[in-house]
């Protein structure tokens, strides 16, 4: 049977992030939701690392940005998206410089979504193979 | 004539009512105070000089007055003074015996007669007063003169020179009498020359020139002992109480008879009774003078009538360019307060799209989840009628999601693709999409596109957004003018090298000056209220896209006339454009 493709969404707002959460799950992802970066973490120490992570932007105590660099040491493999309900376009390229995948703008239209988690589990495939093949060689 | 005489009243009253009330009086002090500030110290200094060349003429006429008087005084002295000794020296060479005989009288007065031509005789008293020798041509032999005054005065002083008298010849003369000592007795004798009064006046008429208007002996009681050379005058001279005496030294007055400035010197001839009167024409008389205050008030007049026309010349210089100082200020307020209201909108805008962004994806999330479970239920009661009605709040939640994102991209918010741009290419587009629309309204364009128009780095769709709503307007413009026929002109051209200039004519309804200050502005609409045409979001959109890639725009209209928007939009360069700068 084929692994499901593990998606974190960390967001401030429950609601929301439960429900794309949930609806993921419907369409075949396995999904954690968290509420800030802390809780992402307990499920990454826990062993569960997701292949793809939501982030959202605009979080009480740690935002977004700052959430990034975290994530890129705890999880350097996880491929990162960016959801925002600002529309920062300095944010985005900010996020960029940092390493995300892309940025997305509330409210998301959920085919979007996945069609850009599927570009993003595709370059992490890609990324693994070329890694793979590098370790073989060296 | 009379047209360019009201011209030129037009003009006048146009230069100096144009203003508001401030500026023109503003106008009013500047020249005021100009006009006072430079023509003060002109009058000021000609004040000066006025009086300090008067002074100095005026000194200089009372040197020359005194110089004068002395010099006069010394020429009737030395006359005197030489008579005097010949006299004197006469009564020594000779004996009172040898003077007494007729004979040796007439020679020597026949001697003196040939030097001195006002002597009238020579005569010898005896020591008893009674004259016993006489030479000359009155019969004046015997008579006594023991009481004479000067017979009294020669006795006591030796030698006397007498005032102007009658005496017993009945004719104006004065004589130089000197007493001598008989030998071996206390008793004297006296010997007398008589001289004529003419001689006197001889020598005022000598003293007269061009420069002296009078001349003329007094004695110390201040009676008149010669001729008065100027006789119109003879009045005035008759009185002398305001001149103080003194023997040595000359006494100067300035004074005016009959408009006639004068320098009044005074002067005591020496062992004499008289007084030498002379009369100068004062400083007010000479050339120089009169040529100097000819200058002065030339030159003042001219200075005076330069600086009027000067001042006012200034005074409207000025106010033009506080005017225009003024201008150039309210704009930049204007600008400054608008750039300000929309920075805070954009602000506002970008706040309350994040907020309801927010609550929005959770509804979109809510629905989505509601749609899926919906899609894995089987058969349920009223499913269709669900699945219709989550559509519908699909709907409405992306109409919102468009709204808010419109929102965003009034805050700048949207991440534009920047790219280079060759307007006349969106221009083209934007036309060829609307023309259709525009022929049903009898709408023709007339474009004027730079062939080799420099392309510009911004975002093409943003680009099209610019020209489609201001072409859209510029059509909305002559649909409510009516107008028989409508023109939208479009011209691009190179402005220089750093901008590219873009109008954007129509011959549409116009805006008066009240409402091109708000056209930028959101949500402010010209369009008819009852069409709804408009959301007043249009040029506000088109302003803030502009205003993102380095770029101006302007508007110019007249109500029921035109309207022309004219943007500049810098060219992209090596060394990169505004909008790289700013990112």
């Amino acid at each position: 049977m084929k692994k499901k493709p593990k998606v974190l969404v960390v967001d401030d707002e429950v609601d929301f992030g439960e429900t794309l959460a949930e609806r993921l799950e419907l369409r075949g992802f396995d999904t954690k939701f968290a509420e800030n970066i802390e809780e992402a973490h307990i499920f990454i120490e826990q062993g569960w690392i997701p292949d793809v992570i939501l982030l959202d932007l605009k979080m009480p105590k740690i935002d977004g940005l700052k959430g990034v660099e975290i994530f890129k040491k705890s999880v350097p493999s996880a491929c990162i998206l960016m959801i925002t309900g600002h529309g920062s376009v300095s944010a985005g390229i900010e996020g960029m410089k940092k390493g995300i995948y892309d940025y997305l703008i509330k409210p998301v239209d959920l085919e979007e979504l996945i069609g850009k988690i599927n570009e993003c589990l595709k370059m992490k495939n890609k990324n693994n193979l070329k890694s793979k093949l590098d370790c073989e060689a060296s | 004539m009379n047209s360019a005489l009201k011209r030129f009243w037009l003009n006048l009253k146009g230069i100096f009512s144009p203003y508001p009330k401030g500026l023109k009086n503003f106008q009013r002090v500047f020249i005021t105070l100009f006009l006072f500030l430079s023509i003060t110290p002109i009058i000021v200094l000609t004040w000066i000089s006025y009086y300090k060349y008067k002074n100095l003429i005026r000194e200089d006429s009372l040197k020359q007055a005194h110089l004068y008087t002395y010099n006069a005084k010394h020429t009737i002295e030395s006359y005197l003074n030489q008579l005097k000794n010949t006299v004197l020296l006469i009564s020594e060479i000779y004996s009172f015996e040898e003077l007494s005989n007729p004979k040796t009288l007439d020679y020597i007065f026949e001697q003196l007669k040939k030097k001195y031509e006002g002597l009238v005789d020579i005569s010898v008293i005896g020591p008893d007063g009674i004259q016993i020798a006489y030479s000359g041509p009155f019969n004046l032999l015997g008579k006594d003169y023991s009481e004479s005054f000067w017979y009294q005065k020669v006795l006591t002083r030796k030698v006397y020179i007498s005032e102007v008298f009658l005496g017993y010849r009945n004719v104006p003369h004065f004589i130089i009498a000197v007493s001598q000592k008989l030998n071996g007795k206390q008793q004297y004798w006296v010997l007398r020359a008589s001289i004529d009064k003419e001689t006197l006046d001889r020598f005022l008429r000598r003293i007269k020139t061009d420069e002296v208007y009078n001349a003329f002996l007094i004695n110390e009681k201040r009676e008149v002992q010669s001729s008065i050379l100027n006789l119109r005058f003879n009045q005035v001279y008759t009185k002398f109480e305001d001149l103080p005496y003194n023997e040595k030294e000359v006494i100067l007055k300035e004074l005016e008879v009959e408009d006639k400035y004068l320098v009044r010197s005074l002067v005591n001839i020496q062992d004499t009774p008289w007084f030498l009167v002379i009369d100068r024409y004062n400083y007010q008389h000479k050339p120089a003078w009169n040529l100097f205050l000819q200058d002065l008030i030339t030159i003042c007049t001219i200075s005076i009538v330069l600086l009027i026309p000067m001042s006012i010349y200034l005074g409207i210089w000025l106010t033009r360019l506080v005017k225009k100082f003024e201008d150039e200020r309210e704009a930049v307020l204007i600008k400054a307060e608008q750039t300000n209201r929309l920075a805070s909108l954009g602000r506002l805008s970008a706040g309350v799209a994040h907020e309801i962004n927010n609550p929005l994806a959770i509804i979109n999330e809510k629905v989505g989840l509601i749609k899926d479970l919906l899609a894995k239920m089987e058969d349920i009661p009223y499913k269709d009628k669900l699945l219709k009605q989550i559509e519908g709040i699909k709907r409405a939640i992306e109409r919102a999601k468009f709204i808010t994102y419109q929102l965003l991209e009034f805050a700048r918010k949207m991440s534009p693709k920047l790219d280079f741009v060759q307007i006349n290419e969106v221009i083209e587009e934007c036309v060829g999409f609307l023309e259709k629309e525009a022929s049903y309204y009898n709408i023709r364009f007339e474009k004027k596109l730079q062939p080799d128009l420099p392309l510009v780095l911004a975002d093409y769709g943003q680009m099209q957004q610019v020209f489609f709503n201001l072409i859209n307007n510029a059509i909305d413009a002559i649909i409510e003018a009516k107008r028989q026929e409508g023109v939208i002109k479009i011209k691009t051209s190179q402005l220089n090298e750093n901008f590219i200039e873009i109008v954007v004519q129509d011959n549409g309804i116009g805006m008066p000056p009240e409402m091109i200050k708000r056209v930028f502005e959101p949500f402010f609409t010209t369009k008819l209220e009852k069409e709804k045409k408009g959301t007043g979001l249009g040029l506000f959109i088109t302003y803030e896209i502009i205003e993102k890639f380095g770029g101006t725009i302007l508007v110019e209209s007249e109500k029921n006339k035109e309207t022309t928007f004219k943007i500049l939009l810098p060219v992209k360069t090596d060394g990169g454009s505004f909008y790289e700068e700013k990112a």
